[in-house]
């Protein structure tokens, strides 16, 4: 049975101006878990947000929308607010009370449903998302991860048919995001309710996918199983180059791996290089990094905690970074990697220990660090982009002249994070903080972040970058460290850290690991594996 | 105290304030200041409540000073100051008065530590369930706007530019966080907007929820409340102290124990059973650690 059908939609916001979707045809059956993936600005948020009523822009439409096999604009309105749920991308600005409880009660409560009823799906609900435990709490107390599946829970409340997912997880980190999705695809398979969702990093959400509905510029690309999918994807310019590592070997190579299906999965892209690709004993070499001997900063067993009760949130942490270095720090979640930033620059001071900058302690020299924040948005105060940049080019960050009248909120997230960038650059400082520069960056701003932090290496400036993205880290750092207890250990070079580990390491690292060593990032395996095919075919498996 | 429903807390409170307001007589009084400093620290057992409760008995000594210094009524002198008297009357018509004033502060201090913004909302809800989910949202909206311009203060620091820091500057920059915040509230509020939309908020017959319930014991409560009130009304005139020009306490005496015995089974009650609730809750726990 169609939950969903699409049949040539198209909607543009001016009559004959440019069409945000063109002849878009698909049809959802009840159940499924669609993945709705493009560049920016290909048409996904636009088509996500028409098959919902409330939410839907307003423009010029033709072609047709059923929702259960009704026209979308003649559904009912208390059925469209309970049947199709809508879940965006910032935790923080879709929940509207103070508690838990009321935030999943918000949506039963503009249904009418009386207190018994509301009671009973709050017992449910809370189960099914394990949120029984924080039931009470505060929302201000709960991290990203636990906001957004609150959100899906609010929505899942209401009982809905159709779930529409706006890149719910570019906010999060890897672990939450890890569990959105695999509570989406319970979603699915447990209550039958059907997902569409719209995502950047998608490899995880390939190998569950049911089916996916590629966009290119407005139009439809490929809608097909994921295997079949993604080699249009592959091929697509807007797409190929921010595909997961594996997929792109494949496309790249596609001498030795034509006669093997696309790999979704680790244990499938291992197959792969085992099987079409002469890799043992394989290395790449391993390129210096340009050090001098200044010391940029020092830490000297700083502790620093937020109240005199509570814990160390960083405890006895020791940390040299030289001039010039990219030094990366990975962490879990919550574990105070913001924090040890926030103490460098200067915005919370630590009751004990010693900050050095260039020789001289903190205190005499804050001007010379300077910090871009995990929510970009803080560094803008003018109204327009221009005010913003005050008159200074930052041409060789990207084209802002288009963008000049623009209010900076208005911005895409990648072109608020070059904006970000632009505006620590003009203020000069010679070490620069970085938290989660890349976070919720689709392929493009992704890549454009990376080179705008190599050319700041290039140019003598220390960088320290907190991330989650081991991707980054690979591509840039000099040296990594873990924060783990309160301080930060195992600092070593990118190759060193993750050949070793198995959760901090890139992917080509997880798929290049007892094959060849060295590759950490993926433009390095596909070099390995370009200069290294099997002659004839098949190697041994 | 947690046990309650909002309506039962609601109820009491009120009633303890109304028999306070019709009633004027000291005993009275000082039961009912008792009663509420009783369940107040029952409420809220910290070392703050306890410094608190020692500034309000500051402040009835000031009130209690002033009153004879400004009001020259009453028949007997006592002291002359700048020709004018110093009256007895006056003295303990002051005393009398800060006391019930006293009792009155503390009573309301009790009632807004135990409604909580949750217990509010239950109440408002049944009224209207649109201007609870409104000020659902304001309550949240406060402590997210003071972290905004916090980190937003955080990451535009005075000396960004190496500029020197003059005060134009100083100002300037503020205004321009200012500025900045209205900006990101006006733009994270269409945003809770469109989420709220999307769950139906401008659907019409919007109910509330609560998790209270409506127990047995709240509906004896206020079945306790009302016959206080009850007798209140009836006892209060009769119970009347007047002090001008003379001090002239009321002919019969069992009225006044009827109202001071009404009163302290009213506040006793509360208290009482959330005693024994806890030390029925450490019992059944030691015994079942065994």
């Amino acid at each position: 049975m169609e939950l969903i059908k699409s049949d040539g939609f198209s909607f543009s916001y001016t009559l004959g101006g440019h069409k945000i979707l063109d002849n878009v045809s698909f049809s959802v059956n009840e159940g499924e878990l669609i993945l709705l993936c493009g560049a920016t600005a290909c048409g996904k948020t636009t088509l996500l947000k028409s098959m919902k009523p409330e939410l839907a822009p307003n423009g010029i439409r033709s072609g047709c929308l059923f929702f259960d096999g009704m026209d979308i604009s003649s559904v009912p309105s208390k059925q469209s607010a309970s049947e199709i749920g809508y879940v965006m991308q910032r935790p923080e600005n879709q929940t509207v009370t103070d508690r838990v409880r009321s935030e999943l009660a918000f949506g039963c409560e503009s249904l009418g449903l009386p207190q018994n009823e509301i009671h009973r799906r709050i017992a449910e609900i809370s189960v099914f998302f394990s949120l029984s435990d924080i039931l009470d709490a505060e929302l201000s107390t709960l991290s990203g991860g636990q906001l957004q599946l609150l959100n899906l829970a609010s929505a899942v409340a209401m009982y809905p048919k159709l779930l529409l997912l706006d890149e719910p997880t570019a906010q999060l980190d890897p672990i939450a995001s890890g569990e959105f999705i695999r509570t989406l695809y319970r979603l699915t398979r447990e209550l039958s309710i059907t997902v569409i969702i719209a995502e950047h990093r998608f490899s995880e959400l390939l190998s569950v996918a049911d089916r996916v509905l590629f966009l290119e510029n407005g139009k439809v690309g490929a809608f097909d199983f994921p295997k079949a999918a993604v080699k249009k994807m592959c091929m697509s310019p807007s797409l190929g180059s921010s595909m997961p590592c594996g997929l792109q070997i494949w496309n790249n190579c596609a001498e030795q791996t034509g006669n093997i299906s696309p790999p979704l999965r680790l244990s499938e892209s291992r197959n792969m290089l085992r099987t079409s690709f002469g890799l043992e004993g394989k290395s790449i070499a391993e390129t210096p990094g340009i050090r001098s001997d200044e010391t940029a900063l020092r830490l000297n067993n700083v502790c620093f905690a937020y109240s005199g009760k509570g814990r160390d949130i960083i405890s006895h942490a020791d940390l040299e970074v030289k001039k010039g270095e990219c030094f990366a720090v990975l962490g879990g979640n919550g574990s105070g990697k913001s924090t040890l930033l926030s103490v460098i620059s200067g915005i919370v001071k630590p009751y004990c220990g010693k900050i050095e900058i260039f020789g001289r302690s903190l205190k005499k020299s804050t001007d010379n660090v300077g910090i871009l924040p995990q929510d970009v948005r803080c560094l803008f105060l003018g109204d327009t982009v221009g005010e913003v940049l005050d008159g200074a080019d930052f041409s060789d960050i990207y084209d802002f002249s288009e963008l000049t009248d623009m209010h900076p909120f208005d911005l895409s997230g990648g072109q608020a994070q070059l904006l970000g960038l632009a505006v620590l650059l003009s203020r000069n400082k010679q070490i620069i903080l970085l938290d989660e520069p890349t976070k919720g960056l689709d392929g493009f701003f992704r890549s454009r972040v990376t080179e705008i932090i190599k050319s700041l290496i290039g140019n003598g400036t220390t960088v320290i970058i907190v991330t989650h993205d081991t991707e980054l880290a690979a591509e840039c750092a000099d040296r990594c460290g873990i924060f783990f207890d309160g301080s930060v250990m195992s600092v070593m070079t990118p190759r060193e850290l993750f050949a070793e580990g198995i959760f901090y390491t890139t992917e080509a690292a997880k798929m290049s690991r007892g094959i060849c060593s060295g590759a950490v990032t993926a433009a390095q395996l596909s070099e390995l594996c370009r200069r290294n095919p099997i002659v004839g075919g098949r190697g041994n498996v | 105290m947690n046990n309650f429903h909002p309506i039962t807390e609601l109820v009491f409170f009120s009633s303890m304030l109304a028999g306070l307001m019709l009633v004027n007589h000291p005993i009275y009084v000082g039961i009912s200041l008792i009663g509420a400093a009783l369940v107040l620290l029952r409420l809220k057992n910290e070392k703050t409540i306890r410094r608190e409760l020692l500034g309000y008995f500051a402040l009835f000594v000031l009130m209690a000073a002033l009153n004879p210094l400004f009001v020259r009524k009453g028949a007997t002198p006592l002291i002359f100051i700048n020709g004018k008297a110093v009256t007895l009357e006056a003295v303990f018509f002051g005393l009398d008065s800060s006391l019930r004033l006293l009792a009155g502060i503390i009573w309301c201090r009790a009632l807004s530590a135990s409604m909580t913004s949750e217990r509010l909302f239950c109440l408002t809800g049944r009224l209207s369930p649109r201007i609870t989910a409104i000020l659902m949202m304001t309550v949240g909206f406060v402590p997210k706007l003071l972290r905004q311009s916090r980190q937003l203060s955080d990451c535009n620091p005075d000396n960004s530019n190496g500029d020197n820091i003059t005060l134009m500057s100083r100002i300037k920059r503020k205004m321009r966080i200012f500025s900045a915040l209205v900006t990101r509230t006006i733009e994270d509020g269409m945003s809770a907007a469109d989420s709220m939309s999307a769950r139906g908020f401008e659907l019409g017959g919007r109910t509330s929820y609560s998790r209270f319930r409506f127990r047995r014991k709240d509906a004896l409560f206020i079945a306790v409340s009302a016959v206080f009130i009850f007798l209140t009304t009836v006892y209060s005139d009769s119970a009347e102290v007047s002090f001008y020009p003379i001090i002239k306490f009321p002919d019969c005496s069992e009225t006044v124990i009827v109202l001071s015995v009404s009163v302290s089974v009213t506040f006793l009650l509360p208290v009482i059973s959330d005693l024994i609730i806890n030390h029925k809750k450490k019992e059944a726990c030691r015994n079942g650690a065994d």
